[in-house]
């Protein structure tokens, strides 16, 4: 009876899955496997501000194409605003304007483009742009003969040590750089330290610089782009044009820092958002999505019109970073029926279900040989402090909070060392590795207490290995692809999972353990 | 390919009648052991209530500390008391007991022979009350100070320091299956299988052991005493089979049970305590599965009443002449 139900159920939840992918791919045509082409992506900002009484207007600055990246397409989402695009020299900007909008208020624009390969970056044609500057050559020159100002002495000295010791402009920057970088430097210190001239800040001490010595230089603020992040934070950055084109440099060095790709936002000194009759500063937030495949969005523009409501559930309409959120939280249940599956039917022994889940989720973000390493080191590190702790006689809960205090304070020092080692680590330290790290200490100690060092470090082997299992699952892009686009296959989930709890066979391990029965055993009451 | 390990034959499991976890978790605990009835067996002071009210001999209730506030009185409470042990009502696994010969003004003698000055019994007994040794590891507990056991004198030679039990299998208050469970200097004087204990089959009927086990391998002699394991008659069996069935017919919320009897040496079979998921390694120690009486009984409609009645069809199931469903038994 039971398992007749169990096989109905089973039956009822794939039929309702496989009717609903095949009709999303049949019919509104959505492709099965994500596009492996990388290059295409997709920067979203989210601009956020309170509207005053009246008229209100804001301008947002909008990514501008480079030698690095090239805009496809702009389009905003902003419900009772107009929208209007326009380019000046700070940048492209988009401006939200409505009559009336008080109160909290969001908008939304996004904007498609794809990276160029850093072989193939081209000059452009445009027309030389010209260098501005109060203390260009003449100017300068004319003021030494009358004011011979300290900071005017200063400017014209490192531009002439600079170019004493380089022949074209490319090495005239860098020598510049090279000066400028030194800020125990008289000179140097004479021009960041002008009044008049707010030059603290490096980027803006290179530009003036250069300007001065006639060299198009510029301050711009834009996004770097290295993979799909959640939130990217805008960077400053120096552009100066020789060779006919303008070209991105590492203030620091003065060399060409063109590789990476680089989202100019705006030029010069404007600010990435202003408000006009609102009630403080917009805010505005950037995050980047990789396009996961073309035609999934063709397929998803045209389910609007032909099957609104798939367009309007999908998880693709929600904003990008709650879009990758997301792409994690639908990889949970498919780890946990890979733990499912290796304790039921392999009989791996692990500390519980969702434990290697969330541990082979933390290894998806700092890679599983960093994730095995921290993972062992931490927990070994917390069993050793637990044991010690163990002595001075404390009791169990404020023992627990001691270790959970020292965990926090290692994986602290962790993302430090890695930070300074330029170890990108930063993401995978959040609160919830750490709540399992120390779950896993407190479970194991009591264990190894209680049965014995040799369950426990079974259990604990069973862990990792279960975790690499689900993390080698859950990292496969198709999967990953698969679960977010398709989130019906969960129903097929479901119904593996139920399939499993009704699985009373043996499991892999007891072959073994039982491996005296593979023979024949007289049976009850013949003679031994 | 030594080095990999030897598996038996897939169908062969189920041709000898295995249970796997699966099959016990699956078609005899969770059909059979109602979860809201766990805290039966979960907690030694109600089972100790109930196997009282069912004629069952427990070790003698000394005393219970329920508050780290009780902790205070404990040189008190205990002065003039003999031997005693101190265990977590809800322990799990065995942990946190301690067995103790006496006490004075600076602390107890335990048995091993090592002393506890009072403010190591007093840290012991607040980490049992912080549910430090207690089933989930959490929460909180009650420490029970309870009447010390003396396994009767044929374990001398077959227990290393330890209490060993005799461990039956119970289902629908029909014993199924029996071992001995001996505590070695590996299993640090716990009567516990997967810490290093020995696990040693008994014959139903007769109550002589059979086989003995260590680490689910075959062995001829006990690790630590190397006296032989097989052939013996352990002494009052016969109490043995009805203090189990007994106490199983007064827990009926909980059909599949093993029931941990330690055979004193003055007292005789004492329930030591219960377990409503019992582990499948009694079928290696008796080299015989379980899955066959347990699915003739899984099918009989109804379970003849009485000890006698249900102790005589243990020992038909066991000896093959499993009579048909319903039928009486004689």
């Amino acid at each position: 009876m039971v398992r007749m139900q169990i096989l109905v159920v089973v039956l009822v939840l794939t039929a309702i899955a496989g009717a609903l992918f095949t009709y999303k791919v049949t019919e509104l045509g959505f492709p099965v496997t994500p596009n492996a082409d990388q290059s295409e992506f997709y920067v979203e900002a989210r601009v956020s501000f309170t509207g005053g009484t009246g008229p209100v207007s804001v301008k947002a600055a909008l990514p501008t194409s480079s030698s690095r990246f090239a805009i496809l397409e702009t389009d905003a989402l902003a419900t009772g605003f107009g929208v209007l695009e326009q380019d000046d020299e700070d940048g492209n900007a988009m401006f939200f304007e409505q009559r009336s909008a008080e109160g909290q208020q969001t908008v939304f624009y996004r904007v498609r483009g794809y990276r160029i390969d850093s072989s193939n970056v081209g000059r452009t044609n445009s027309r030389k742009p010209e260098a501005t500057s109060p203390f260009a050559t003449d100017l300068r020159r004319r003021a030494l003969r009358t004011e011979p100002t300290p900071f005017l002495l200063a400017l014209d000295d490192i531009i002439e040590l600079a170019q004493a010791r380089s022949a074209d402009d490319r090495n005239f920057i860098r020598n510049v750089a090279l000066i400028l970088a030194d800020t125990r430097d008289e000179r140097v210190e004479t021009l960041v330290e002008d009044a008049a001239l707010d030059l603290r800040e490096r980027e803006r001490l290179l530009v003036t610089v250069l300007e001065a010595a006639e060299i198009p230089a510029r301050r711009v603020v834009g996004l770097p782009v290295r993979s799909e992040q959640a939130a990217v934070t805008p960077n400053i950055a120096v552009e100066a044009y020789f060779d006919d084109m303008w070209n991105r440099i590492s203030p620091r060095t003065g060399t060409l820092a063109n590789e990476d790709v680089f989202i100019p936002l705006s030029f010069g000194d404007a600010p990435l958002v202003n408000g006009e009759g609102t009630i403080g500063e917009p805010v505005i937030s950037f995050s980047v999505r990789n396009v996961i495949n073309d035609k999934l969005e063709h397929a998803l523009w045209t389910s609007q019109s032909a099957a609104p409501i798939v367009g309007w559930i999908s998880l693709l309409s929600l904003p990008l970073s709650t879009q990758i959120v997301f792409k994690a939280i639908f990889l949970v249940p498919i780890g946990a029926l890979v733990i499912a599956f290796l304790r039921q039917v392999i009989g791996v022994s692990t500390f519980g279900t969702f434990m290697p889940v969330l541990i082979a989720l933390s290894f998806r973000e700092i890679g599983l040989v960093n994730g095995i390493g921290l993972f062992v080191g931490l927990v070994g590190a917390g069993l050793l402090l637990r044991a010690y702790f163990s002595k001075l006689h404390l009791l169990l809960v404020p023992r627990l909070t001691a270790v959970l205090a020292i965990v926090t304070l290692l994986m602290a020092l962790i993302a430090l060392v890695g930070n300074a080692a330029e170890f990108p680590l930063g993401l995978s330290i959040s609160l919830f590795p750490l709540v399992i790290l120390t779950m896993t200490i407190e479970r194991m100690s009591i264990m190894w207490e209680e049965v014995g060092a040799r369950e426990a470090l079974i259990r604990g082997a069973g862990s990792i290995f279960a975790a690499i299992i689900a993390f080698l699952i859950v990292s496969n892009e198709r999967i990953e692809y698969l679960a977010f686009v398709f989130p019906e296959l969960l129903l097929i989930i479901v119904g593996l999972a139920v399939l499993l709890g009704g699985y009373n066979g043996y499991k892999l391990s007891e072959y073994v353990r039982f491996n005296m029965f593979g023979g024949k055993i007289p049976a009850p009451g013949d003679p031994e | 390919m030594r080095w990999l390990p030897k598996l038996a034959a897939p169908w062969r499991l189920k041709a000898n009648h295995i249970l796997g976890i699966n099959g016990r978790n699956r078609d005899y605990v969770a059909p059979y052991n109602d979860k809201r009835f766990y805290h039966l067996v979960d907690d030694k002071l109600t089972t100790k209530d109930m196997a009282l009210k069912a004629g069952v001999t427990v070790p003698k209730l000394i005393g219970r500390v329920d508050y780290t506030g009780q902790v205070k009185s404990l040189p008190d409470t205990l002065k003039g008391t003999g031997d005693f042990v101190i265990k977590p009502a809800r322990g799990a696994g065995g942990g946190g007991i301690i067995v103790a010969d006496g006490v004075d003004e600076n602390g107890l003698r335990k048995a091993s022979g090592t002393r506890m000055s009072w403010p190591e019994v007093k840290y012991h007994i607040q980490n049992i009350l912080s549910g430090m040794y207690s089933l989930g590891g959490d929460g909180s507990d009650i420490a029970v100070i309870e009447e010390r056991l003396y396994p009767h004198s044929i374990f001398k030679t077959l227990a290393f320091s330890g209490v060993p039990d005799v461990r039956v299998i119970v289902f629908r208050g029909v014993p199924v299956m029996a071992m001995l469970r001996l505590p070695t200097s590996e299993s640090d004087g716990k009567a516990n299988l997967h810490t290093g204990g020995v696990g040693v089959g008994i014959d139903l009927p007769t109550g002589r052991t059979t086989r003995a086990v260590q680490h689910d391998a075959v062995i001829e002699k006990h690790p630590d005493f190397l006296t032989p394991l097989t052939g013996l008659d352990l002494p009052g069996w016969d109490d043995v089979l009805k203090l189990a069935t007994d106490i199983a017919t007064a827990v009926p919320q909980l059909g599949y049970v093993g029931v941990d009897v330690v055979i004193d040496e003055v007292r005789g079979p004492t329930l030591l305590e219960l377990n409503a998921r019992p582990g499948i390694a009694v079928q290696i120690a008796n080299r015989r599965g379980l899955a066959a009486p347990l699915k003739a009984l899984d099918e009989m409609d109804e379970i003849p009443s009485g000890t006698q009645a249900r102790i005589a069809l243990a020992e038909a199931l066991w000896t093959g002449k499993t009579p048909a469903p319903n039928a009486p038994i004689n």
